[in-house]
């Protein structure tokens, strides 16, 4: 049975179609082992037994019925402690919220539910989402998440027991949300499969609001090829969340020369061990694709995002900090961060907007003749859980433009892992697409996975 | 110039001190004031680019209407 926990999607999926695998027997599997490993990693919030075992029983007996609602059918899953569900509370990560209940199921949750997928877990998550300006692994009140590789180092955030779960094999897939890195970061430190989408292209209904222009959801897997057949399900307009699109999706790996832009730079300041794994990376990637050096043009990328962000974020928390709870989050800085956002000028913010515009065309240009911008998803190796992980971004200041314009363009990106340091502690790289276009990203992420073995490495403590 | 920008500073953190600095203490004071300062030089960054009158918001309004069923 001990093999069950790493399978891809589609691998449990055929167990699960030949009548190898009962849907009940696969979540009491899951179940158990977020009991008995979950508090090691600080990954979980509130396991959903009962419903989880209820929702089993009811797929198994589907199944008895000659009835496969999808690929999806019996698999178990679970979320980001800021998506609601009904059965448990939605914390936020915030200890002010940690009883609240949501007495309803996000539309992510729904389309999961409908698709057959059984949901066995709250995840950790950091509070807000890191809305408050969070500098330290500590910043939740369910502790520090750890990374599954070295329990000293940090999961990475904000949707951090989204990628400690899924790297442990606690869960065969997770939902993660992300404003600016926290997809990719736990994606990046726990060295899974983590997929940004397109803004838009999932429904945010029911899930925490921290920048209604930058929010999006997305899943963390064992595998690209697992991001594309859960995006698949998720996808899709909801007349609840209007910034959902009507274009369709439909997972589909392309296969052709695929063409990718190097960001000129992009490994400058960056660990040791991050650029050497970049390095044999590209060395990967040329055997499949053309790689072209990219630069792009001076424009204030990073301000653009960051004063967004700040400005949504002070009005979706403005009545929180008003009401004085700021003060009862966990981080120091969380309980004085959101202060100085109040007093962003309405005139910057809408600057700020404008020139999204001037960014989002920028992008597109750049982009237009490739299918993908590569870099390493994170310059720095994960941090000890006890560090304050931005001193060293400080003292040495560098742009980060995939994620200011990835993130502010609304743009897809997945990271995949591409190897680990002496510690142990795992790198990886990401692949930048253009809007509504993820299948190109997920498709090259897949090919570099054809010719690597990192997604087939997992952490010993939890084999 | 920059007695001007420190006036803005020292306003802007005035006006969250006089809301909730009976919260705050002076090293939390001391760091909102350096944030509000950060958040003036990205500011500073985005008024160097030029932009045009026409050039809008990229959030587009859709008024909207309750379609008859």
């Amino acid at each position: 049975m001990n093999i069950l926990h790493f399978s891809s999607i589609s691998e449990l999926s055929t167990k699960i179609k030949e009548g190898s695998l009962s849907p009940v027997e696969l979540t009491n599997f899951f179940l158990e082992r977020l009991k008995i490993h979950g508090p090691k990693l600080n990954a979980i919030v509130n396991i959903l037994t009962e419903r989880a075992l209820k929702k089993a029983k009811k797929m198994e007996t589907e199944i008895g019925k000659g009835k496969i609602r999808s690929i999806l059918h019996g698999i178990p899953y679970g979320v980001k402690d800021l998506i609601a569900a009904v059965g448990a509370p939605t914390s936020w990560g915030a200890a002010p919220y940690k009883n609240r209940i949501i007495d309803y199921d996000a539309t992510v949750v729904s389309r999961l539910e409908s698709s057959g997928a059984i949901l066995c877990a709250k995840l950790a998550m950091i509070e807000l989402a890191g809305g408050m300006g969070y500098r330290q692994p500590n910043a939740s009140f369910s502790g520090p998440c750890k990374t599954p590789w070295n329990l000293n180092y940090w999961s990475g955030g904000s949707s951090s027991g989204s990628g400690s779960c899924v790297a442990a094999g606690l869960i065969p897939f997770s939902i993660g949300s992300e404003t600016w890195g926290s997809i990719l970061s736990p994606a990046n430190n726990c060295g899974v499969a983590g997929l940004r989408p397109t803004y838009g292209r999932v429904s945010r209904h029911g899930a925490m609001a921290l920048s209604w222009t930058l929010d999006k959801l997305g899943p963390l897997c064992q595998t690209a090829e697992d991001c594309g057949l859960v995006l698949e399900t998720i996808a899709g307009f909801d007349s609840k969340d209007p910034s959902t699109t009507h274009k369709k999706y439909k997972f589909m790996e392309i296969h052709k020369d695929f063409k990718i832009a190097l960001l000129k730079g992009n490994i400058e300041n960056a660990d040791e061990t991050v650029s050497k794994n970049f390095d044999n990376a590209v060395k990967v990637i040329e055997k499949f694709a053309i790689i072209e050096e990219i630069n792009f043009p001076e424009f204030p990328y990073e301000a653009v995002t960051r004063i967004i962000l700040n400005a949504e974020a002070a009005s979706a928390f403005e009545d929180f900090i008003d009401n004085g709870l700021s003060h009862e989050l966990t981080a120091p800085e969380d309980k004085y961060g959101g202060y100085s956002r109040l007093v962003v000028f309405a005139k910057d913010y809408l600057r700020a907007l404008r020139l999204r515009g001037k960014m989002v065309k920028i992008a597109e240009e750049i982009m237009q003749d490739y299918d993908a911008i590569l870099a390493p998803t994170s310059k720095r190796m994960p941090s000890p859980i006890q560090q304050e992980f931005r001193r060293s971004t400080r003292t040495t200041p560098s742009i980060d433009i995939t994620g200011s314009v990835g993130n502010g363009a609304g743009l897809p990106s997945i990271s995949v892992p591409s190897g680990f340091n002496e510690e142990g502690l795992p790198t990886g790289i990401q692949f930048m697409g253009k809007a509504y276009d993820e299948n190109s990203i997920i498709s090259i992420a897949m090919e570099y996975q054809k010719h690597t073995e990192w997604h087939k490495k997992h952490p010993p403590e939890f084999q | 110039m920059i007695n001007h920008k420190e006036k803005i500073v020292d306003n802007l953190a005035n006006l969250i001190y006089d809301s909730y600095g009976s919260r705050l203490n002076e090293k939390e004071k001391e760091e909102i004031r350096k944030s509000i300062v950060q958040s003036l030089e990205n500011v500073d960054k985005l008024k160097k680019v030029k932009i045009e009158n026409g050039d809008e918001p990229y959030n587009i309004f859709i008024p909207y209407r309750k379609e008859k069923t």
